[in-house]
Parts: structure tokens; sequence; C-alpha cells
């Protein structure tokens, strides 16, 4: 016994040891804290592969390593030059001239070259954002590429023109194009042409390493303070509040965090966007999505009258602590500059909706939605019983006390609504399929150079129930105009917004006498940053970092990449 | 005795088929589909999306009938191929499963033997002395009748927030990559304690508690008293109680065993401990076929592979179970 | 036969560990039963004037960040926290010592057979079970969260079981039964069930309060009932909403706190009851 006792004690030990011994690196390895920026958001997800041109990539490769044409600065709305100079269109109005800044070059010291970008935007992978419409890409010199378009949609390809990532044509022509999104670049043929390497990785993180030979240092004038990036996977909220406040291996959070304000009160280190409420800056919009197909969604009283059942305030108030802002009209757009000229106040004052619940059931009355057995839930005009349920994936815990306001709301004008936490797995397939009664989204409502992608995502398609549907009119609302006028905004170029708006206010009128989707609430941009290593980080008064707070994927390319840039040592 | 054992064996292998071919099955049950899942994560470019389902769908074996998915299965599993994940994609389940599982193994395994060894010891030395039964008997009984994951985020809050002694997550320092160096190793001694702590002490409890309790019982059986009689020293009669206690214990043990590969799942989320545990909650949620089985098999065969050792072991350790098994 | 009625009552009375678990679980009882009486608003109801309250004279015990009324949060979770840990023990317990006592004791095939059904249940999760349950059910409430740790605890009892059936069975008296030719059932109710009734006992216990942790486990990776409320939930809400962290000690506390003490409650009890019916273990 006494021997089989310290046997098992020795195999603990030798068992505890295997796992160290096992590592990779035989020198010591602690990085410096005053070399190292620690933040989290973004990654959800143990990374999985280091290829950029799939949709979900590890946070940070898109940005840090792997670097788009332009970006965009999200506060002030401005394109900037990164790898392009610029990016102009001809006369003709179907060729974008890219003209890439003197210098550029891979992490392995090669030039990259305009037929780098040619060969990025023709390269055959389902993944190209340009595939279908883009014509053919002409390299005129190393420097300059003439992107020709057969169908110039302006506002689809300025977005991309700031996210996609350019890929090193040595490695990639290698691959076959069907095989792209299978591929999975070692290490060392991870070759990018951003500020930063990938150093190394693990279950619950990512470290990505300066290269201080980047070309942007004398090409952009700019360079990054912290010698090491590490991006750590999303954690418990508990978790992330702790280390947070700790600031020993976190300094900034882009997670929502429940409680924030009443942390933030009690740790001066602590830093948001604004000071108070409402903290952060607005992100994204999200919707509530009837099924269109289903009773009683395909009718437009109905929907109007839930527009007017709805205490968005509650929303802010209670399920957000105030963590964010309050929408300033019913449109659905978001507080931007570079959506504020698509602004139609009017609109919104003659047809819109405001929380009102008189209005609600004297619309529902209207309508014949009427309780008639006397049990205070209203029924079909026909007497038959009516209730529903509204979908939100278990788990987003701020969406669920939000629709928990919102069905409670429904239940005050007497509708007989349940709110229903799928896993996100049956969320998304009811989504997609459109088998669900009502559901919440924001999947395209993000911030974006314009409001484009907001009318894409709701309005651009339509799919009969049974195929699939994957741009976001997951309700499969109908309308042929709609998706006409979408397009159109689409091909207008950039500059024109008095004309877009023009296209802009008819999808507006539309958008809110039918009420197909309702905007609920506008969700933050949750960043919380820990002043004691770090400082300068973006904020309201006395920061000279003014650049959108995110580094989640594709948010860097418009600010979080100029963030890290432009903070500074305590 | 060769009879016996040859029977045993057929009859594990039969479980590990009819359980392999269920843990095949519960993930199809699920609702929904997962190439929708993988598809969201890849693309939202709607227009790529219905050839890119068409693609996957075949890459994945989904588009075959149910049955022939199944004998695919099977014949991968000889060949030692868990396949690809969807969640994870394009990782492959082994690529995932091993990463992960040191992790799992280090924390949870000598959580679970230590705190049989320890808590053995403890509940038969309570057995024999009341003072110390009436003293900290009730402490373990609180302690066992915590929940792990209240008991964990007061420790993290405590140790880790509070006082600042321990880091509450990760594996080991996020300002460091694992190297061959003392320094590493101390750091990662020093992330795995508290998530160890919180497993150790709720488990330490229930064997004292089962210990304690066993041993009463055999102090009171009949060889016991006729032991007694005979004026056999108490510590002899002692020893065959605590000979005799064991039994039941190891029957536990064995379970217990087993589900260390699942890790403790509420333990690693707390502490977002990059184990097995959390890959799994992340699985199952997002419908991932092939991770769920790929982890599920780790469990048959662990849980499997214990067993068999107890139910072999139990003819070496119970002199009355040999003769029960063999004799009829 | 009256003696020794008084005689236990009269132990009973006199042992501590089981007036401490009898007070405890009385004392839950009391919440269950009269706590309704008390409670002013529903378990969903944003009653409170404030969110994240502390305790007050309109909210006795405070309120959550929905400005819910831990109080009746409190009394209605208590109850379905109780009734989840009745039904799946008993479930448990049933199956369990059935399996196990029938397995040990008929043997051969039978008892392989049984125990390969032990082994598989051992390896399915039950976290898949529950998953594919809720797909296909409307919602998942507090019964179908009890039916299903129930059905899925008791394979190691059924083991535990089986291990001391095989054992008792060798004993002396059992061997002598058999052989004056008694039939098997009546072994294994007469000889064999009565010295393992404390077992029984310690095993039922055991599982209602296993049964009440799993149930915590469940709520906590998002298995729980989508309807209703249970201490695993509250709890579970306040952890997300990072109470402990802000300060909301009135959201955090009192879950776990009770769910601690029923269990340990339980565990008392058991240990009470034990020694009661024991004689042996009373005098040491």
């Amino acid at each position: 016994m006494q021997r089989s006792k310290r046997f098992i004690l020795l195999a603990l030990a030798a068992l505890l040891l295997t796992l160290p011994l096992a590592a990779t690196a035989e020198k010591e390895t602690d990085f410096g804290r005053k070399d190292t920026v620690y933040v989290t958001g973004g990654m959800w997800s143990i990374p999985t592969s280091f290829n950029p041109i799939t949709w979900s990539v590890p946070a940070g490769l898109r940005g840090l390593t792997y670097e788009s044409l332009l970006t965009y600065d999200a506060l002030s709305d401005q394109l900037k030059p990164w790898l392009a100079k610029s990016a102009v269109w001809q006369a003709d109005g179907k060729t974008l001239r890219v003209t890439l800044n003197p210098g550029t070059t891979w992490s392995d010291g090669s030039p990259l070259t305009a037929e780098d970008v040619a060969f990025t935007f023709t390269y055959g992978a389902w993944s190209n954002p340009f595939a279908g419409y883009l014509e053919t890409a002409n390299v005129i010199d190393d420097r300059t590429c003439d992107l020709v378009f057969s169908d110039p949609a302006y506002h689809s390809i300025n977005l991309n023109l700031y996210i996609w990532p350019i890929i090193p044509q040595k490695i990639w022509s290698q691959i076959p194009a069907e095989e792209a999104t299978d591929f999975e670049p070692s290490l060392e043929q991870s070759i990018g042409s951003g500020p930063y390497v990938i150093e190394g990785y693990d279950q619950d993180r990512v470290v990505y390493q300066r290269d201080d030979d980047w070309w942007g240092i004398k090409g952009l004038e700019r360079s990054f303070p912290a010698k090491r990036v590490v991006y750590i996977k999303s954690m418990a909220n508990n978790v992330a509040m702790a280390m947070l406040s700790q600031g020993r291996e976190l300094d900034m959070a882009n997670n929502y965090v429940s409680g924030l304000p009443a942390f933030t009160a009690n740790n001066p280190a602590l830093h948001t966007y604004y000071k108070g409420a409402p903290y952060n800056l607005p992100d994204n919009i999200v919707f509530l999505m009837p099924n269109h197909t289903k009773k009683p969604f395909n009718d437009t009283a109905f929907r109007r009258a839930l527009a007017f059942a709805i205490n968005t305030d509650d929303i802010v108030e209670i399920a957000y602590e105030n963590m964010i802002v309050k929408p300033e009209n019913s449109l659905g757009l978001l507080p931007h500059p570079g959506w504020a000229a698509y602004n139609n106040d009017d609109i919104a004052k003659n047809l819109g909706y405001s929380f009102n619940q008189d209005e609600a059931s004297r619309l529902l009355d209207a309508a014949g939605y009427r309780d008639t057995d006397g049990d205070g839930l209203r029924e079909y005009p026909d007497g038959s019983a009516l209730s529903f349920k509204v979908s939100v994936p278990y788990g987003w815990t701020d969406w669920m006390d939000a629709l928990r306001i919102i069905t409670d709301n429904f239940r005050e004008v007497g509708l007989d609504a349940r709110p229903d936490f799928p896993d996100e797995g049956r969320y998304q397939n009811e989504m997609v399929k459109g088998e669900f009664d009502m559901l919440l989204n924001n999947w395209g409502a993000y911030r974006s150079s314009s409001p484009f992608s907001l009318y894409q995502f709701l309005f651009s398609t339509y799919t009969p129930v049974g195929e699939d549907e994957w741009t976001g009119n997951f309700g499969r609302y109908d309308n042929e105009t709609l998706r006409n006028l979408v397009q159109e905004f689409n091909r207008i170029p950039m500059d024109k917004t008095q004309e877009s708006n023009a296209i802009v206010r008819q999808i507006q009128t539309v958008h809110m006498q039918d009420m197909p989707y309702i905007p609920l609430w506008i969700n933050g941009m949750w960043f919380v940053a820990n002043t004691n290593t770090w400082t300068n980080w973006p904020g309201e008064v006395g920061s000279t970092n003014q650049n959108y707070p995110s580094l989640w994927t594709d948010k860097l390319q418009i600010g979080g990449l100029w963030m890290l840039s432009e903070i500074k040592l305590k | 005795m060769k009879k016996y054992i040859s029977r045993k064996i057929f009859m594990y292998l039969l479980t590990f088929f009819v359980a392999i071919s269920i843990n095949w099955l519960i993930p199809r049950m699920m609702p929904g589909d997962p190439i929708l899942n993988l598809i969201s994560k890849l693309s939202r470019q709607a227009t790529n999306n219905a050839r890119l389902y068409a693609e996957l769908n075949q890459k994945f074996g989904m588009d075959k009938p149910l049955f022939s998915q199944y004998l695919l299965y099977l014949k991968n599993l000889t060949q030692g191929d868990l396949g690809q994940s969807i969640i994870f994609y394009p990782k492959t389940v082994a690529a995932i499963v091993s990463k992960a599982l040191p992790y799992s193994l280090t924390l949870t395994i000598p959580a679970i033997l230590l705190s049989f060894l320890v808590g053995n010891y403890l509940g038969a030395l309570a057995a024999r002395k009341k003072m110390l039964d009436n003293t900290v008997l009730p402490f373990w009984y609180v302690l066992t009748a915590t929940p792990y994951l209240w008991l964990s985020m007061l420790l993290a809050w405590l140790l880790g927030s509070k006082l600042n002694l321990f880091p509450i997550s990760g594996a080991y320092s996020f300002s460091r990559l694992p190297s061959a160096t003392l320094s590493f190793v101390l750091d990662y001694l020093h992330h795995w304690v508290l998530p160890f702590a919180s497993i150790f002490f709720v488990q330490l409890g229930g064997w004292a508690i089962g210990m304690r309790n066993l041993i009463i019982y055999e102090l009171d059986a009949d060889y016991s008293k006729y032991l007694r009689a005979l004026g056999a020293p108490d510590k002899l009669v002692r020893r065959y109680a605590y000979r005799n206690a064991r039994l039941p214990q190891i029957t536990g043990l064995a379970v217990q065993l087993g589900v260390v590969v699942v890790g403790a799942i509420t333990t690693e989320v707390v502490f977002g401990y990059p184990g097995i545990g959390l890959i799994l909650a992340q699985a199952i949620l997002g419908q991932d076929y092939f991770v769920v089985q790929g982890a599920f098999l780790m469990v048959v065969l662990c849980v499997l592979g214990a067993n068999f050792f107890i139910d072999i072991a139990y003819i070496f350790i119970d002199p009355r179970v040999r003769h029960s098994m063999i004799g009829d | 036969m009256r003696l020794k009625d008084n005689d236990i009552l009269h132990y009973a009375l006199r042992n501590r560990k089981l007036r401490i678990g009898l007070a405890i679980i009385a004392f839950f009882m009391l919440v269950m039963l009269a706590g309704p009486l008390f409670a002013r608003w529903e378990a969903r109801e944003r009653a409170g004037l404030y969110p994240s309250a502390p305790p007050n004279s309109t909210n006795w015990m405070g309120t959550t960040k929905m400005k819910e009324d831990i109080f009746s949060q409190f009394i209605f979770g208590t109850q379905s926290t109780f009734l989840i840990g009745f039904l799946a023990g008993c479930i448990g317990t049933t199956i369990g010592l059935s399996i196990g006592f029938f397995a040990g004791y008929v043997g051969g095939w039978f008892d392989e057979l049984l125990m390969m059904l032990t082994n598989i249940l051992l390896v399915i999760p039950s976290i898949a079970l529950l998953i594919i349950l809720a797909a296909y059910l409307p919602y998942r409430g507090v019964q179908i969260q009890s039916v299903i740790i129930g059905c899925t605890a008791w394979p190691w009892v059924a083991r535990a079981v089986r291990s001391q059936t095989l054992s008792l069975k060798q004993r002396g008296f059992v061997s002598l039964a058999r052989i004056s030719g008694v039939s098997p059932l009546r072994i294994i109710f007469e000889d064999i069930a009565p010295n393992m009734l404390s077992y029984v006992v310690m095993v039922f216990i055991l599982q209602f309060g296993g049964a009440i942790l799993y149930a915590v486990a469940l709520d906590f990776i998002g298995l729980g009932p989508t309807r209703g409320i249970s201490l695993g939930l509250m709890m579970q809400e306040a952890f997300q909403n990072n109470a402990l962290q802000v300060g909301y000690w009135w959201w955090f506390i009192p879950s776990g706190l009770s769910i601690t003490l029923i269990v340990s409650g339980l565990f008392f009890l058991n240990t009470g009851l034990d020694e009661v019916f024991n004689p042996k273990l009373r005098d040491q």
C-alpha cells in the first residue's frame, strides 16, 4: 500500500512535468510588461487557421499581419491611405486606379507590388469579394494597378477596399483556388505585410510580434509602441472584469461587461470612451425581425403596432445600464458622420414610431386583433388564439435581458409573446431557413462608410422559404421595388450623397410605412481600458488618440490599428 | 478464471461497440445543420453560399445516406481518423483534442487521485476518532455540498481578485510562450493551483464521508465482531475493515477517472482553463459532430478501460468476489 | 416493539447531527410552503423601484439588475430546486438500486447485460441528451430537467450496489438461506435488502443532493430550465452580471449559500439517521 501510494505520487509529479517539457521553445520567453499590450475581444474561438481570406480568422490577423489597401476612419468618416496611397475612380466610372505607397514589402523582405494586388482580386477563391463583377485587373507598373469592373457597385467596392487583405502571390499561387479555404498556412507561410507577425499561439491566445522592418515605418511614417500584441480569447465576464481591474495581463477589452458603470466608478484606472453614460460609442443596430411568411406578421398594421409597443428607453436603462446611446429617431440609422447625410428626420417624424402603448392598442383594435374571449390576451380577427415567440441565442445575456423587456411590453398590450432562448446553432438554423416566429439580429447593421451596408443587409435579397437566406432578409420580406432601390443606391458614386439620399429617402419611406423590420436599440462599441501601463486611449476628452477603439476582426481597419499606434507608455 | 476473464473481455468489447455507435448517433439527432453554422463562419457573401454548401456537405460526407455515414465512421475509426472539425474548421479533431487534452489531464487526474487518497485517509481516521468525526466531518459536509462553480467563483474572487495571490485565467501567463525552463514550470503551477483546488476540495469531502461510513459498517460486520471476539487487536480488525471498505470507493474512482477526459467543464469555464471541457462546451453548442464524437470516444475508452481494470482487480482485492464470480 | 420505537425516538431527538439536518431542511420547507404568502411578486416581474438595489423595506433581499425582487426569486427558486432534487433522487435511486441488486444477485449473463447497460449510460453524456430533448420540446421545465438528471445519474448507484450485493451474497446468512432453498426474490428482499437499508437511505439522500448540484451545473452552461426560476438560475444570472465583482453581494450570496445549506442539511440528516438506526454507531 505504501509503495503504491508513493508510485501514484511519483506518477502525478511526472504527469505534471510532461506538459511544460513538451513545450517547443528552449529559451526564456517572458515578455516585458512595458513591451506588451494585452487585449481581448472579438476572438471567440480557439485560433484555428491563420488563413486570412476566410470569414472567421483569429482576431487581429486582418490588420496586424495582413493589410488592406485603405483604412477607414470611422470617427471622422474618411478613407485613409494604407498599402495604397490612393484608389481613384477614372472618368469611365468603371476603372479604379490603385496606386501603392512606395516601399511596400512582405515580412520576408520581398517587395509587395501591384502584381500582388491584381492577384488578390482575381484569385478564384469563392471568398473573393469582387468575384462576379471584376472584369480584369491590369498591372500598369510596379506601383499601379487598374481594377476594371463590369458593374461598378461603388458602395460595396468601397467597403471592401478597407477590409479585404492583400495576399502574397508567391504563396497563394501554389494553392489551387478551390482549396483556398482549406489551406492552413504554417507560421513560415504566414507572410503578411503588416506591422506585426504571428509569433505563437495557444488555445486561448495569439501572440503578435512587431516587425521592426515593417515598410510603413518609412512609407506611412507610423510606428507601433508595443513590441507585442497579445490577443486573448474572450473569457468569462468575471475573469475579464478581474483582469481589467488588476491591469496586470489585460490592458483593453472590447467585450460587453455587465455591471461596468458601477465597477468603473470605484476604479479610477479604468477608462471608457465617455466618462459617464453612454460610456460607449454606437456600433451597430439590433433589429426585431418578424417572419413575413407567417401570420400575423404578414400584416403591416400588426407590425406597426408592435413597433409602438416597445419601450426602447427601458432597454437602454435597465438591460444595458445606460451603457449605450438612445436612438435619435426610429429610422434605425447609426449616429455616425458617415451616415449623417441620410438621417432624414422628417421621414421619421411623419411616418416613424415612438413608444406609445395606447397607440399600439389602438392600431391592434383597428386591425381587428381584439380580446374576444376575455382572457386578457388578444385573438386573431377570426377569434383563433394568437401567440408567438421571439428568439435570441441562449447566453447572449444582454440580448436576453432586452428581449424579456420586449416580450413584457407585448404582453402589456395584450399579445401572448414568449421569449425563446434556443442554443446558437438552432437560432441560426431557424434564421437562415426562415423557420422562426420573430428574432433579434444585427449581422449586417454595423458601422461602415455608407448606410448601403445596412440596406443591403435588410432589403437587398429575397429568398423563398425552403432555400437558405444569408444576407439578412431572414423574415422573407418580399418587396421588389425596395430591392431595386438598394441596387440603384449601390451604383451611385460615393461622393454624390444628394443623389443617393433621394433614393435612400424612398427606401426609408417604405421602411417606416411597411415596418418590415423594427429597429430596437443601438449596440455599443464595447471598450474599456486600464491605464496603469498604457495610456492615451481613445476618449472623449484629453486624448490625442482619436480613433475608433475596436480590435474586433475587420475593425482594426476602421480604427483599431491606428489606435494601437497612438497609445503611449505611462 | 480464464473463462471469466474472456467473458468480461467479450462483454466490454460489445459495450464499446454499442457505446461508440450511440455516440455517433447522438450528435446526428441534434437539431439543425452544422454545415450552415460553418458557412456563416467562412463567408457571408450570399452569392457563393449555395455552391459552398454543396461542396462542404460532400466533403464532410453528409450527402451520403445515414447508414453509409456510419460505416465510414467505423472505417475511419479503425484507422484512428477522427475526422475534421466543423466549428474549428479546418483543424482536425485529433489536432484539437491532443492540444487540449494535456491541460485537462494534468488538472483533473491529480485532483481526483489526490482527493481520493487524502479523502480515504481522512475518512478512515474520522471513523476511528470520535473527536475528529465531530469537528471535521461537518466541515466536509458543507464543502461537498458547495456547488463547484460557486466555490470556484468565490476562490477566484477572494484569492485572485482581492488578495491577488493567484492568477485566475489561462494555464500559464499571457506574457509567455511555453518553454522548457524552470520559471515557466513555476508559472504553470501557479496557474494550476486555483482550478486544482476548486476540484480537489469539493471531491475530498465526498471520498472522506464515503470512507468513514463504509468503515463504520465494516466494523459492525460479523467478521469484525468475530475477530474481536477472538481477541484480535483493534488494529488488525480495522485493517480488514479498511480493505473491505475500499471496494465501493474504488468503484467510484473508476467512474470519476472516466470523466477526467471531459474535464470539469464548469471549472474550466470559470477559470478560462484551455482544456477539453472548454472545447466540448463550444462543440456541443456549435453542433460539431466530429469534435463531440472524438471527445466522447475518449470518455468511452477511459470509462470502460477503468471499469474493466476494476472488474479484474476485484478478483484480486476481494476473495469473496473472486469466489462468487468464479464459483458459480 | 413499543420500547424499541421509543428508543429510536429517544436517540433521534438526542442526535445532534440529525437535529441540525432537520432544522436546516425544516427551515427551507418553511420557506417553500409559507414563503409564497409573503412573496409579493412573480420571480420574473420587474417589481423593484431601482435596479441592483441592496435589501430595503420594499425588496427585503434587494433587486437584480432587471429590477426583479430577489426575495420572490429565492422563494420560488427554492421550490423548484427541492422539486428537482426530490424527483431526480427518487428516479435515480429506484433505477440504480433495482439494477444493482438484481445484477449482483442473479449474476452470470444477466449481470453482464445489466452492467453493459450501466456502462453505456455512464459513457453517454447527459448534456448531449439534454440538447436533443431541448430541440424537440417547446421549452425545458424543471420537471423535464429532473427526469433527465434522474435517468442519467443512476449508473454509479447501480455499480456500487452491485458490488455490495456481491459481497453480501457471500456472507454466511445468505448462503444459509440459499442452501435451505429460499427463493432468490425472498433472499433479496428479506436478507440482502434490510442489510443494505441504511445504504439505501444514504444513496437516496446523496442522489437528492447530487441532483441539486448537477442541476446547478446544467443551469450554468446554459442547459437549465428556459422557463421559471431555480436557485441555480439565480446563481448563473448573478455570475453573468458580475454581481460578486461589482459588489452586489445580495444577488450572489443567497442562491449559492442556500444550495450549500440544503445539500449539507441533507448530508447531516443522512448521517444522523444512520446513527439512530445503527446502535453500533452511537456509542463510540
